[in-house]
């Protein structure tokens, strides 16, 4: 029966084969191969570590620039209030500077006019009193108008 | 397709192979054992007397050395290539190397240990594998399916658990470690003694197991073609469907128990070594 | 009868036995793998490992009724 046929020579080639198989590649190729098997496993960890990282400084980053848009909302929005009050101060100071101004100026003219109306009026009083003079002196014919009757004739003008 | 004439090629090589035998021969039961057994010669062309191997070595020694070299060639084609970027038979190469370390090796041993083990199961994982395939190219004979072979790589397992062993716990403690603590005497020496023969047994059934598969499953591929000669030819009908169906097995099976013998292997050593709680 | 023939049958039901056997072992790790995978996916990876393992276990004591069988089969 071939089937359990003992041969220890082939046995014996069998260690030599694997042991040499062994010894060459134990010595010559694994210590590479699981280097560089190991390098790789370490790039990849390394990347997808410094992946995270880049990932959680970008969403970092991110809402720093969320916070700072929204600061910078704040601000505007606080600086425009802040103009918008200070314009309606000075408007409101212009205004008001405006109407005293207008108020001033309305008082002076009123002055001016009260004093012109009174000059108007002295002026048609004594011209008043020269006409009537004037015209008596017409009507009788003759100067009898003294300057003191004038002054006389005058006064009762302005009595009038 | 190109794979398509491969494979119809690789067809008829399997069905004249053991034709040729059988056309020299004649007993039917001798051409089966002829496609497995260990010889001097190797018939590589069917219907051509067989090749006298040189220096009279023997088909499965040839076989070994076939895959030794095999093996090299593969581990220094992917050392001279050797990038972080895999390309080609590197990818295979490494991708085989990590099944290993991630499935074998390190679950077992751990990582620091598995490190300077991985060479070591590396190296048996890929020569069980390529003895087991080549066995399955037609005039090829598995190596694996001689039980000396088998024998042989489970006798260095063996010898390596008590190696092991003995330097990882001194002799004295090894086989302290043998007997249960805390058991009566005589169950305790019983139990110890059947731990004892155990340690060959499991080796033994180890190196059995191998041979059983390999040699089971070729018999298997070459009894259904042998239906062909031992009813009719329009056997041949149902009988080549099926050989390729355990053809197709085979290259599982030969997969699997290289995987096996490579596990059981890693335990037993770790076993040796560790101290029972 | 020849005795011959006669051990050559009993051989052949031995195997039958023998392969019956690890033909239930298997199948029983299959089962019991199969539920555990369902019941914990997560595992998967580790029971597979060990569902392989303890099939070569068993396939092996069937492959020693058959090889024990064809022994005697082809004895001489």
């Amino acid at each position: 029966m071939d089937l359990f046929k003992i041969d220890p020579g082939l046995a014996i080639w069998t260690w030599i084969v694997f042991g040499i198989t062994l010894t060459i590649l134990g010595k010559f190729a694994f210590p590479a191969l699981l280097s560089n098997i190991k390098i790789r496993e370490k790039t990849i960890a390394q990347a997808i570590n410094n992946a995270v990282q880049i990932e959680k400084r970008l969403s970092a980053i991110e809402q720093e620039q969320a916070e700072a848009i929204k600061a910078s909302k704040a601000q505007a929005s606080e600086i425009l209030r802040q103009t918008r009050n200070q314009a309606e101060n000075i408007r409101k100071e212009l205004l008001e500077k405006a109407e005293e101004e207008a108020q001033d100026i309305l008082a002076q003219t009123k002055i001016k006019i009260a004093e012109e109306r009174v000059a108007v009026i002295q002026s048609i009083k004594s011209e008043i009193a020269d006409f009537v003079c004037d015209a008596s002196e017409k009507v009788i014919g003759k100067s009898f108008v003294s300057k003191d009757d004038r002054d006389w004739v005058k006064e009762l003008v302005e009595i009038l | 397709m190109k794979n398509k004439y491969v494979f119809y090629f690789l067809l008829i090589y399997l069905l004249f192979s053991p034709a040729a035998v059988f056309a020299q021969e004649g007993n039917v039961s001798e051409v089966l054992f002829q496609e497995i057994a260990n010889g001097k010669t190797l018939d590589i062309f069917p219907f051509l007397p067989a090749v006298q191997l040189p220096l009279g070595i023997s088909v499965h020694f040839f076989m070994l050395l076939i895959s030794a070299g095999l093996i090299l060639a593969l581990f220094f084609y992917g050392k001279r290539n050797i990038s972080l970027k895999p390309r080609g038979l590197l990818v295979v190469l490494e991708n085989m190397i990590t099944f290993v370390q991630d499935d074998i090796v390190f679950p077992i041993m751990g990582e620091d240990k598995g490190a300077k083990w991985l060479p070591f199961f590396c190296t048996l994982f890929f020569f069980l594998l390529t003895i087991n395939l080549l066995g399955l190219i037609p005039c090829f004979k598995t190596a694996t399916g001689n039980i000396n072979v088998t024998s042989a790589l489970a006798a260095m397992i063996l010898i390596l658990v008590f190696a092991v062993g003995i330097k990882n716990l001194g002799i004295r403690k090894f086989f302290v470690n043998l007997y249960p603590q805390g058991t009566v005497l005589p169950i305790g020496i019983f139990v110890a003694f059947l731990e004892f023969t155990g340690m060959f047994l499991k080796t033994a059934v180890l190196s059995l197991r191998l041979f059983a598969n390999m040699f089971a499953g070729h018999l298997a591929i070459f009894s259904f073609l042998m239906l062909i000669f031992i009813l009719s030819p329009f056997a041949g009908i149902f009988a080549v469907p099926f050989t390729i169906f355990t053809y197709l097995l085979e290259v599982l099976v030969s997969l699997i128990q290289a995987f096996v013998f490579t596990l059981l292997s890693c335990i037993f050593i770790t076993m040796a070594s560790s101290v029972h709680e | 009868m020849d005795l011959t023939a006669l051990s050559q049958a009993i051989a052949v039901i031995g195997a039958g036995i023998g392969i019956f056997g690890g033909a239930i072992g298997i199948g029983m790790i299959g089962a019991k793998a199969m539920e555990a995978i369902a019941r914990q996916p997560a595992e998967k990876k580790d029971i597979r490992t060990n569902m392989i393992l303890m099939a070569a276990l068993i396939e092996g004591l069937a492959f020693f009724g058959a090889i024990i069988a064809l022994l005697i089969i082809f004895k001489k």
